[in-house]
């Protein structure tokens, strides 16, 4: 049935029991029959211990699972702390862009800006649908986004460096202007 | 074919086997030092990256069962073989597939050039490449070469393991001769 095409049952028998290295298949086998690589030899102990046990030693079979195990553990660690690294640099480094970060210090420099007619109208078209009525309202909105996203910041230095001017002028905003005009 | 019963390798540890029946720890260890790494790349191919734990389990039955064992060197190389078939059936039924074996596509030149493969680390990859490239075989001619190169096992005794005829495990272990002679770069000079 193979005898005519190639390899002959001859000549795939020499392949099959090594005894041809000369071709690029005879190489490719004598690879994938070489000789024994250290790694390949790692579970000697483990197997000397279960042929002293008789069979009966499950506890070194669990150990060397359990050790796979964790190497798979530690790649899929190594693969989160990748993932992660970067934003935990990026924000260490405060390169990560929370919009906490900006918003709340500009925060105080937006009172000014209610008092004149032109930049009322501008909030108005910024935010139409949770400001529908006057441009004083608009301003306190805009701010109030400070404390929030303040709050969310992952940096107890941010929080703690300018914090309690940043929320006074948020919880309050309303008097300060009302009284400022 | 005028071979006797298995083409098992250079060693014939068949008084290791005897001496492990008996309790001897070092023959045993002769023996796993000799199957282990063959036991292991016949796996690889079978069930891929749960190897090792697969071969575990075989040798932890191999030593359960060795008292009840009778038989010379290749008919211990067969029993393993058989016992790790067992195991990597269970495995695959428990995974509900067939693993796959990734080819390292770089290696095929080297693979086939047989030139540098001088370093212990070198050789290691290069057999763990050709391992996956008989693994991309399909599943029966793939296990046919496993067990007749890798095993060192004849076509009868993998017919018994597989529980086909001798002429069958010939047919399958030839067209994944074939097959893989086409896989393997012709040599370039």
């Amino acid at each position: 049935m193979t005898g005519t095409r190639w390899p002959d049952r001859a000549a795939a028998e020499r392949l099959l029991k090594g005894e041809d290295t000369d071709t690029p298949l005879g190489r490719l086998l004598a690879h994938a029959r070489g000789p024994a690589a250290p790694h390949e030899l790692l579970g000697e102990h483990e197997a000397a211990a279960m042929f002293r046990a008789g069979g009966s030693a499950p506890p070194p079979a669990r150990a060397r699972r359990t050790l796979s195990r964790v190497l798979t553990v530690k790649v899929a660690v190594v693969g989160v702390l990748l993932t992660g690294s970067g934003l935990a640099v990026a924000s260490a480094t405060g390169t990560l862009p929370m919009p906490a970060r900006d918003t709340p210090r500009p925060a105080p420099a937006v009172p000014p800006r209610p008092p004149a007619a032109t930049t009322g109208v501008r909030d108005q078209q910024h935010a139409p649908a949770g400001t529908p009525g006057a441009p004083a309202t608009a301003a306190p909105t805009e701010r109030a986004k400070g404390p929030d996203e303040h709050a969310r910041s992952p940096h107890p230095s941010g929080n703690t460096a300018h914090p309690t001017p940043a929320r006074k002028n948020d919880n309050t905003p309303g008097p300060p202007e009302g009284k400022g005009p | 074919m005028v071979e006797p019963a298995s083409a098992a390798g250079p060693a014939d540890l068949s008084g290791a086997v005897a001496a492990a029946q008996d309790g001897d720890e070092g023959a045993f260890r002769d023996l796993f030092r000799e199957v282990q790494p063959a036991l292991l790349r016949y796996l690889r191919g079978l069930i891929g990256d749960d190897a090792e734990d697969v071969a575990s389990e075989t040798w932890l039955q191999v030593c359960r069962d060795l008292p009840g064992f009778s038989g010379d060197y290749a008919n211990f190389r067969a029993w393993t073989a058989t016992i790790a078939r067992h195991r990597a059936m269970d495995h695959v039924r428990r995974l509900r597939r067939r693993p796959s074996v990734a080819i390292p596509v770089e290696m095929l030149a080297d693979l086939a050039s047989g030139a540098d493969t001088e370093s212990e680390a070198v050789e290691a990859v290069a057999t763990g490449a050709a391992i996956a490239l008989v693994a991309s075989l399909p599943a029966q001619q793939a296990e046919a070469v496993l067990l007749r190169v890798v095993m060192g096992l004849d076509a009868e005794t993998v017919g018994r393991i597989l529980g086909k005829r001798p002429g069958a495990v010939r047919t399958a272990a030839y067209r994944g001769l074939r097959r893989l002679a086409t896989l393997v770069p012709e040599e370039s000079p």
